[in-house]
């Protein structure tokens, strides 16, 4: 029987691409059956009938039921590139895309303070290294004028702190100014009160605190690295959302290499790949997903949105409302996640695909090609502006002059 | 504080507000009970025959000192009563229902403690090894003390009237008392 749903899915194939079936069909054929299975939950009876009807032989509405998810999920199709422009924040209000681009930032400017901090963390410890040759050695001097360990819990607490600081640096953490001054400190107070002769403990903690900084200055160098590469990969023009800043990063290239808006070109490159070429394939395969990634994302959101309160208002326990209002938030963020990476991806491809086509998309304009990067760039940017309304610097050659 | 923080507060907000609800209604509304296995009319209820329609009617009925499961405890089903069907505590009795049926008489035979088991209305048993076959019980009747026997009221066709007062093989005589032998399966 499940052939029936088959053969009605098969019947209506050639009409619709592959994209299609992959990024729209598939998250509402998806999402129907989560749906068919919260109100089974919610206690509706047609659900409860639908899934036995299911689970027994009874699959007469296998057809105008995927007739209908087809008709749904070719009404929603549209609606992506809405969702995609509210999800990398260009349809959002201004208000909130200014508050969270400003949050955007205060990560950026956080992350680049901390950066700073992580290279200072050197001079700190110089400093700290320059009061320990003077302090400490006054310091055993005091305690050694006074021939007798005078207060040996100072003593332990000093071998206590500066073994503290040994793990601490050996694990591969940076001391905070605190423990450090704590340290320093002890050993001072230690070695000022009580005769280091007399109290084997004390004798090289100059030279085990010293190593420990060294080891914290490498730790420091290490971390200072590490926190570069993260620097280095945030967005130059941080956007509000990461989906937006993964957008950005695909269409900055176009410009920063062609200077050309990739809303500009792309749809021309588009024209000029040829239906049997990879490249087709491969940004097919890639759009799908990005459609499936945001259609799913858009799809969990409703289902939330309309869920809770109807389980809130029927469900004589909370369980099925408290699972769903944890796992919710959950998969709204795993297909988030998907939209970012879905956008870098299909970012990626269309990269390779400019870099391949543009010339093509010349010929097809009839402009004679370029023979430097400067020239192309000055093409593109002049192309642009005409297509903007305004009135362009250069001019462009035809191959063909237009009769 | 940033507006996922904002928007992740409110969200809880609204979990916290929603479980609320979901409990105050639950406390609002009466308090149900189910049955916990398929019961027959006259079924004298014992413990774990009804449970609480949820958990959170189970805990709200704990804390309003309202009827809970055990209050059924030694009542009578007054119809029969599928499994997981709402179950009133107005529509129990306090004693069996024992309708008379034409062509059959009910006697009350001695039902010793320590043969209770499981027996109840619809169950069968033998009074004695040489019953041709079981007889069908319509309801048990027990003392609340634990020590005290019960009484099992059983369905005697009238045909059948014969076999009860049979004398016995040991004595010759028939029973003193008629007592409960074992459980059957029924016919």
């Amino acid at each position: 029987m499940v052939g029936l749903f088959t053969q009605a899915l098969a019947a209506f194939q050639g009409f619709f691409s592959r994209g299609f079936w992959f990024g729209s069909f598939l998250p509402v054929a998806m999402f129907a059956a989560v749906n068919l299975f919260l109100a089974w939950l919610s206690g509706f009876d047609w659900a409860a009938q639908a899934i036995s009807d299911a689970k027994t032989t009874n699959w007469a509405w296998a057809v105008p039921l995927a007739a209908a998810l087809i008709v749904l999920a070719y009404a929603l199709a549209p609606l992506v590139p809405v969702c995609r422009a509210i999800l990398d924040g260009s349809r959002l209000p201004t208000q909130v895309f200014e508050w969270l681009r400003g949050e955007a930032y205060d990560r950026r400017n956080a992350a680049y303070a901390r950066l700073m901090e992580t290279g200072q963390y050197q001079l700190r410890t110089n400093k700290l290294r320059a009061l320990i040759r003077i302090r400490l050695p006054a310091a055993r001097q005091v305690g050694n004028a006074l021939g007798v360990a005078n207060l040996k819990t100072s003593v332990w607490f000093a071998a206590l702190a500066v073994r503290f600081l040994e793990r601490r640096v050996a694990s591969g953490n940076l001391p905070n100014r605190l423990t450090l001054w704590i340290v320093v400190g002890a050993a001072a107070f230690a070695l000022n009160t009580n005769a280091a002769a007399q109290s084997g403990i004390l004798g090289g903690l100059e030279g085990r605190i010293l190593d420990a900084l060294d080891k914290a200055d490498e730790n420091a160098g290490d971390r200072f690295q590490r926190l570069l590469q993260q620097h280095n990969k945030l967005p130059p023009e941080p956007q509000p959302t990461r989906a937006g800043e993964a957008r950005n990063l695909s269409e900055l290239y176009s410009r920063r290499v062609y200077d050309v808006e990739f809303a500009f070109i792309w749809p021309r490159v588009q024209m000029v790949i040829k239906d049997d070429d990879p490249s087709t394939k491969r940004i097919e395969a890639a759009r799908a997903l990005a459609d499936f990634s945001v259609l799913s994302l858009m799809l969990a959101v409703a289902t939330l949105v309309v869920w809770l309160p109807l389980l809130a208002l029927t469900q004589k326990e909370p369980w099925s409302f408290l699972g769903l209002g944890i796992a919710g938030p959950l998969l709204v963020r795993f297909f988030y996640q998907l939209v970012v990476e879905s956008q870098i991806s299909l970012g990626e491809a269309a990269q390779g695909i400019v870099d391949r086509f543009r010339f093509d998309v010349l010929k097809m304009l009839h402009i004679k090609p370029p023979a430097t990067l400067a020239a192309e760039r000055e093409i593109w940017s002049t192309m642009a502006a005409v297509a903007r309304g305004e009135r362009p610097a250069g001019d462009v050659v035809w191959t063909v002059p237009p009769t | 504080m940033t507006l996922r923080g904002i928007f992740l507060t409110f969200y809880c907000l609204f979990l916290a507000l929603g479980t609320w609800w979901i409990v105050r209604q639950q406390k609002l509304a009466v308090p149900e009970f189910v049955a916990s296995r398929d019961l027959r009319l006259d079924h004298w209820l014992r413990e774990g025959d009804v449970k609480s329609a949820s958990w959170v009617a189970e805990k709200v009925a704990a804390l309003a000192n309202g009827p809970n499961p055990n209050s059924f405890v030694g009542r009578y089903v007054t119809g029969d009563v599928p499994k997981g069907a709402t179950l009133r505590l107005e529509a129990t009795s306090a004693v069996p229902l024992m309708a008379p049926r034409d062509g059959h008489l009910t006697l009350l035979v001695t039902l010793p403690r320590a043969r209770l088991g499981t027996l109840n209305a619809a169950s069968c048993v033998q009074l004695s090894a040489r019953d041709s076959k079981p007889f069908g019980v319509r309801a048990i009747l027990c003392p609340l003390s634990d020590v005290a026997d019960c009484s099992a009221a059983i369905d005697v066709p009238l045909e059948r009237l014969s076999e009860i007062g049979k004398p016995t093989s040991e004595t010759g005589k028939p029973p003193a008392t008629l007592t409960v032998n074992a459980e059957a399966p029924c016919p």
